[in-house]
């Protein structure tokens, strides 16, 4: 029986008959390659758009979202392991067509569907015809990932994908290899092939405690995108709570958050947010300009809301995202 | 006989045994030209496919990939 090579991420699994990818979702059954994932997502919900996060795109809306299990990372402090590092055949899931979840998007009056929680780029085949078909019924997809794709199929998800929470974890290679077993090189390329394609990007770091928190790291990371992907590129730094295989270590300290954007903020980034903890002036959009709050946040919660026509409403200067 | 001594034979008969089934476990290995490592245990498909079965996953061609002929 045929091996087969599986192209769409960077590990590039080579498999024999009855074999598993990395991901636990792709398979090589009798020669051909079989994703196990299609139609059967194991987290169903809909979410504020804001728990992505994304902040500039569709604020105050609801983003319909799934996932399936498996993942080709495997962050030791994955905050969804139980679906992530969990083969498809052990978590509960449901039968769910990509035209059952365009009609329960509706249904719920979304405007975007969220393909999220573990990664799509392990269930790309249903993620593409789910976003293809969003497309035609006027729906818009967000990708929750961490980027871990080849160039090829990054090529077709661009032409559905159109808007990304990207997972920048860390900045060092080794960084990447010993934490998440991935590297960071083809993750850099994907935040700059979207960013560079008109998907609105967004950018997530989530700070973990002696392993990505010093000053040069933060430092590494925001010059990197205020070079690569501009200083209009929403950064999000999120808080760790202990999880998986990192329950030894504290929940983030606020301060190091705020440190955290300070720094993206002196190296030119002009919406620096601070997630995970609620209150936190982080939480909010100011005007670069004016400095005046333009979206009030509490958490994923809306507050105040003063863009108008993608404008500051004190200055008129322009926000950017996607705002209606 | 010495205590001692009765010790040294002992201990030089189970050397002498640890080479000898070492001897003869290369040999075997030579004979058969089998690699000394353990290969990759074999998986009954038709067992994993069951599985999926049960667990309602119906598995469907992906995209990306390439086969290799062995």
């Amino acid at each position: 029986m045929s091996k087969v090579k599986c192209l769409l991420c960077p590990r590039e699994c080579e498999l024999r008959s009855g074999q598993r990818g990395n991901c636990r979702a792709r398979m090589n059954i009798e020669g051909r390659l079989k994703t196990l994932v299609y139609g059967k997502p194991c987290s169903v919900h809909v979410d504020p758009i804001e728990k992505k996060p994304l902040f500039h795109y569709l604020p105050g809306t609801g983003s319909f979202s799934i996932a399936t299990a498996g993942c080709n990372l495997h962050c030791k402090y994955c905050q969804n392991w139980e679906i992530s590092q969990r083969e498809p055949e052990n978590t509960r899931n449901i039968d769910l067509s990509p035209q059952e979840v365009i009609n329960k998007a509706i249904d719920a009056k979304c405007r975007t569907i969220a393909y999220t929680y573990s990664d799509p780029i392990i269930f790309f085949e249903y993620a593409a015809d789910t976003g293809r078909l969003a497309h035609k019924n006027g729906l818009l997809n967000v990708w929750v990932t961490a980027g871990y794709i080849n160039p090829e199929p990054l090529k077709e998800a661009l032409t559905f994908v159109d808007a990304a929470n990207i997972d920048l974890k860390g900045m060092t290679e080794d960084f990447y290899r010993t934490m998440s077993g991935g590297t960071l090189r083809p993750v850099l390329n994907t935040i700059k092939t979207m960013k560079d394609r008109g998907v609105w990007v967004e950018i997530t770091n989530l700070v973990v405690p002696t392993y990505n928190d010093t000053r040069e790291d933060f430092s590494k990371l925001s010059g990197w995108i205020a070079d690569n992907v501009g200083v209009e590129t929403p950064l999000h730094f999120s808080k760790f709570w202990p999880m998986y295989q990192l329950k030894n270590l504290p929940p983030t300290p606020e301060d190091v958050l705020t440190r955290a954007r300070e720094i993206a903020m002196s190296k030119g980034i002009q919406y620096v947010y601070v997630g995970n903890i609620p209150g936190h002036d982080g939480n909010n959009t100011y005007c670069p300009v004016c400095k005046k709050i333009v979206i009030a946040r509490r958490g994923y919660m809306i507050l105040e809301y003063n863009i108008v026509n993608g404008k500051c409403r004190f200055c008129n200067h322009r926000i950017p995202g996607k705002w209606e | 006989m010495q205590k001692r001594d009765r010790l040294f034979i002992v201990l030089a008969g189970l050397l002498t045994i640890l080479f000898a089934y070492e001897i003869y476990m290369n040999i075997s290995r030579e004979i058969s030209n089998r690699p000394a490592e353990i290969s990759s245990p074999q998986i009954d498909v038709s067992e994993v496919l069951n599985k999926l079965k049960e667990a309602g996953l119906e598995p469907k061609e992906a995209k990306y990939y390439k086969v290799i002929d062995e």
